[in-house]
């Protein structure tokens, strides 16, 4: 068996890599590590802690985008430290007009799902302290919305209105 | 600025959840943290080190695999501790069949490339420290995997 010590990082296809750029260091302030002009990359990592926890690499403007029932990405996380800097998130994406998908208590974490300019979707997240966790019928899958956040979607909306979206 | 703390986990859909734990806990020996057959979803972790490094949530059989040109997932890495534990990997890939996509010397890290069941490219990889990188090692393939395929003769030059 393979010993994994963590995971690393993830690579995500682009649009347009000047504007992916600025949105995850901009928006989600992540440092640049590297740039490779010559291949479309660019690797980003948080607090400088790895050569990168994110690269992109440009595909060029008309590239599609999978669908929802596709195999393949759902989503990529990014842990803040708490519920302060959870809020604080909340607004700096309202701020700047980022999509928000919806918000949830998953009972492990407090959640904060949003897109990025091509529609991949991203999450931020706490944990929720371990005292508050044990009092969870079920902590992977509570479905309650923040309540910072009362005018988003809450998870099972958000899910709905995609299945809606297909049928149409 | 949102200034996270480090990336937490990624979730991925999958056709078949049952043969996707079975690979991610017998292949990778990820942790199976929680599962819900009624959601059809699975929570791994290496070390049960967090609730979460990779989620599965299950599509369904006839779900279509996205393309190479589209937008999203390129690949996703697991750290492994040094090159013994890379080298092991690598043995360990072929012993069960996993099908092994290229490798490659990045020179700040050595990284060997495969697929999942659903065809997502996963990588391992160790991280090198600057006074044992390879001089311009160019993503040469790995001396260890000698037969398998390099860099150069998966990804396509940039249009």
């Amino acid at each position: 068996m393979i010993r994994t010590d963590r995971i690393g990082h993830i690579v995500l296809k682009v649009r347009n890599l000047e504007r992916s750029r600025r949105f995850y260091t901009e928006v989600l302030g992540l440092d640049i590590m590297r740039e490779l002009p010559q291949l479309g990359m660019v690797f980003l990592a948080s607090n400088r802690r790895d050569h990168h926890e994110i690269a992109l690499a440009e595909v060029g403007l008309h590239a599609g985008a999978p669908k929802e029932t596709d195999a393949g990405l759902a989503h990529i996380a990014f842990r803040l430290k708490g519920e302060d800097e959870l809020r604080a998130a909340y607004r700096e994406l309202k701020e700047r007009s980022v999509p928000i998908c919806f918000t949830v208590d998953h009972g492990v974490t407090k959640s904060v799902y949003f897109l990025d300019p091509d529609g991949n979707q991203l999450e931020v997240y706490c944990d929720n302290p371990p005292e508050e966790i044990a009092r969870k019928e079920d902590p992977y899958f509570g479905l309650d919305k923040l309540d910072f956040a009362p005018g988003e979607p809450s998870l099972m909306e958000y899910f709905a209105s995609l299945r809606q979206a297909q049928t149409h | 600025m949102i200034c996270p703390e480090r990336i937490g986990h990624v979730v991925i859909r999958v056709r078949n959840l049952e043969r996707s734990v079975k690979f991610y806990t017998d292949v990778l020996g990820l942790t199976l943290m929680d599962q819900s057959a009624k959601m059809r979803m699975a929570f791994l972790a290496s070390n049960a080190r967090d609730h979460h490094e990779i989620g599965l949530a299950e599509v369904g059989a006839d779900a279509a695999a996205p393309l190479e040109r589209q937008v999203g997932l390129a690949h996703f890495a697991f750290r492994l501790r040094d090159e013994e534990h890379l080298r092991a990997a690598w043995r360990e890939l072929r012993e069960k069949g996993v099908p092994i996509h290229f490798t490659a010397d990045h020179g700040i890290t050595k990284s060997v490339y495969f697929k999942d069941p659903d065809g997502n490219t996963v990588e391992v990889y160790c991280d090198v420290a600057p006074e044992h990188r390879t001089p311009h090692a160019h993503n040469r393939k790995l001396d260890f995997a000698a037969d398998a395929r390099g860099m150069a003769d998966v990804l396509r030059p940039r249009d």
